[in-house]
């Protein structure tokens, strides 16, 4: 039995639609309020669980192997394997700012996001002092009250920034999905998960 | 799963190693600081519990074990076997706190040769087998992973994060680290290959020969396949694996790495290798160093949950005749339960069989 941790949302729908072209499921379950579903022939076990836990239940062993954002696994350094690149789930990793924004090297930089890791490498890496101010959500709202001068955040059209008179102002990484895998079930379901990872292989590359 | 108790484990690892020759090494609880400074590139983590000793040297809560064992018991000649069981005191992984960690293990130090790091290497299997868990150990070797990093790329930032793709087994990163680095197709090809190595030990040492860079990956290659084949046609040949994802840190180790896993534990349980720059950072003095610990904070999490608590309580009513409580709670011993006697009133529920003195099971 591989039990697999997948992210709720819209993540989890391209998920299992994958696993489903893959052969790897025969039907998906209407979610409904459960979190735990197993396959016809009874050797797939998946359950959803919220994106940013993906790597905390494979990390620890609950589940073999599970998909998580690239943003999540940068964010928390999970001491997990990551097998593929599933190509689905694409986004960028950006430095945002209102439109017009000039970054005065003399002062520290304020940066909100969520992504208080990444953000504090990415400037570390191009040696500039940064005062990051962590938020969980609606990122966009920082700058334009002047609480920050710049976010670090996820963006995938561009939509929202548009909206509100703000671009990328850098990329720091594409992000996509990923199939992570714990190391010591990599060890002892070997044969299983090689072949989960061929069939989405085949999958994202067709 | 195992069933045995850590304490039943460690007591069985001591008897396996004595007879393997190796002498108990004890230490103090605290050392001085300074052993530490001096050799902090050899520590996990240079975060270091430390207080003040009453006579004003600033001393340590120990983070390691083997730095003390090198410092005192490396011999002039021959080789110093030498088993131990201690706690030391690192940092969590987030940083955040401090942990306690109890360390089960062995150092071989002097003129450790092939044969030395092989019967370390079946130490380890005996110690992952000792713990009834079904088991892996993984076999690597830093100067294969090494010669494979150097060959990529000689900038020191591109071979960190090519090292982590290795560790990772970051497949999908290997063709954008190609196009944004630049190395050949052959580095490529090598990167994908040992990524992703057979499960069979000879296969997957055959398949990585093919991408040994330089003489001292090609004599990993030998000395790994000669460990391997020392445990061909035993009880162990069916529990190594060649893993170069296992990559270590090379200001420590320098040949032959291990890494043991137990069925129903999250990571590795068991770490170790060959660290001869330890007892002879120049190399000039021949002289090397091979052992491992075994993480018994690990293994207790495979101990089957709540062996350690009763199967069942006798619960006695106010006035109940002593003598008579206490041969009822006997009999149920003898037939092989784990029993605790508790008043009745006081007893709140739990999982565990319940009998009522005067009556009989209960639930």
């Amino acid at each position: 039995m591989l039990n697999i941790a997948l992210p709720k949302g819209r993540l989890a729908d391209k998920t299992l639609d994958m696993m489903l072209r893959a052969g790897i499921l025969s039907s998906i379950e209407d979610s409904g309020r459960k979190l735990v579903f197993e396959n016809a022939a009874g050797d797939i076990r998946y359950f959803l669980v919220k994106p940013w836990d993906v790597p905390v239940y494979v990390e620890r062993g609950i589940a073999d192997v599970g998909v998580a954002g690239k943003d999540v696994i940068d964010e928390n350094s999970p001491d997990v394997y990551e097998l593929m690149d599933l190509n689905i789930g694409k986004c960028r990793l950006a430095v945002c700012a209102v439109n017009g924004y000039r970054d005065d090297p003399s002062e520290k930089i304020r940066v909100a996001t969520k992504f208080v890791n990444c953000a504090k490498r990415y400037y570390a890496s191009i040696g500039r002092d940064i005062e990051v101010i962590k938020l969980n959500g609606s990122i966009e709202l920082a700058p334009l009250l002047n609480m920050s001068d710049v976010i670090v955040d996820l963006v995938e059209t561009g939509t929202t920034l548009k909206e509100n008179n703000m671009g990328v102002v850098r990329e720091i990484t594409k992000i996509s999905a990923r199939l992570i895998a714990n190391k010591a079930s990599y060890r002892f379901k070997r044969g299983e998960i090689d072949l989960l990872t061929k069939k989405l292989g085949e999958t994202a590359n067709a | 799963m195992t069933k045995k108790s850590a304490a039943a484990l460690n007591g069985e690892l001591k008897k396996l190693y004595s007879s393997f020759g190796y002498r108990e090494y004890r230490m103090s609880g605290f050392e001085e600081y300074a052993l530490y400074m001096e050799n902090k590139n050899f520590l996990i983590s240079d975060k270091i519990i430390t207080f003040n000793n009453l006579d004003g040297r600033l001393m340590a809560l120990k983070p390691d074990v083997t730095l003390s064992i090198v410092k005192n018991a490396t011999p002039e000649k021959g080789v110093g076997k030498y088993y131990y069981s201690e706690a030391v005191y690192r940092p969590d992984r987030a940083g955040t706190e401090f942990k306690e960690v109890i360390q089960t293990g062995l150092e071989a130090l002097g003129d450790v040769d092939a044969f030395t790091t092989a019967e370390a290497v079946e130490l380890a299997l005996e110690t992952l087998s000792a713990t009834g868990a079904e088991f892996v150990l993984a076999l690597s070797d830093v100067r294969f992973t090494e010669g494979l990093l150097s060959a990529a790329a000689r900038d020191e930032s591109i071979r960190a994060e090519l090292k982590d793709i290795l560790s990772k087994k970051r497949a999908g990163d290997i063709p954008l680290a190609a196009a944004k680095y630049g190395f050949g197709a052959d580095i490529k090809l090598a990167l994908e290959n040992v990524i992703a190595l057979p499960e069979n030990a000879f296969e997957a040492l055959d398949s990585a020969r093919r991408f040994a860079f330089g003489s001292e990956a090609e004599h990993a290659i030998e000395e790994l396949k000669d460990i391997v084949c020392a445990f061909k046609g035993t009880r162990f040949e069916g529990n190594l694996q060649i893993d170069f994802s296992l990559t270590g840190n090379t200001r420590y180790y320098n040949g032959v790495l291990f890494s043991g896993y137990a069925l129903g534990a999250a990571g590795a349980v068991l770490k170790g290798g060959r660290y001869d720059k330890l007892v002879d950072p120049a190399g000039l003095a021949g002289k090397g160093a091979v052992g491992f610990a075994l993480y018994m904070n690990e293994i207790e999490k495979l101990t089957a949950p709540g062996s350690g608590a009763a199967d069942a309580v006798l619960l006695y009513p106010e006035g109940a005749p002593l003598s008579a409580v206490m041969k009822k709670a006997e009999e149920l011993r003898l037939g092989g339960l784990k029993v605790s006697v508790l008043p009745e009133k006081s007893y709140s529920g739990g999982r565990e069989k319940v009998y009522i003195f005067g009556e009989g099971e209960n639930a």
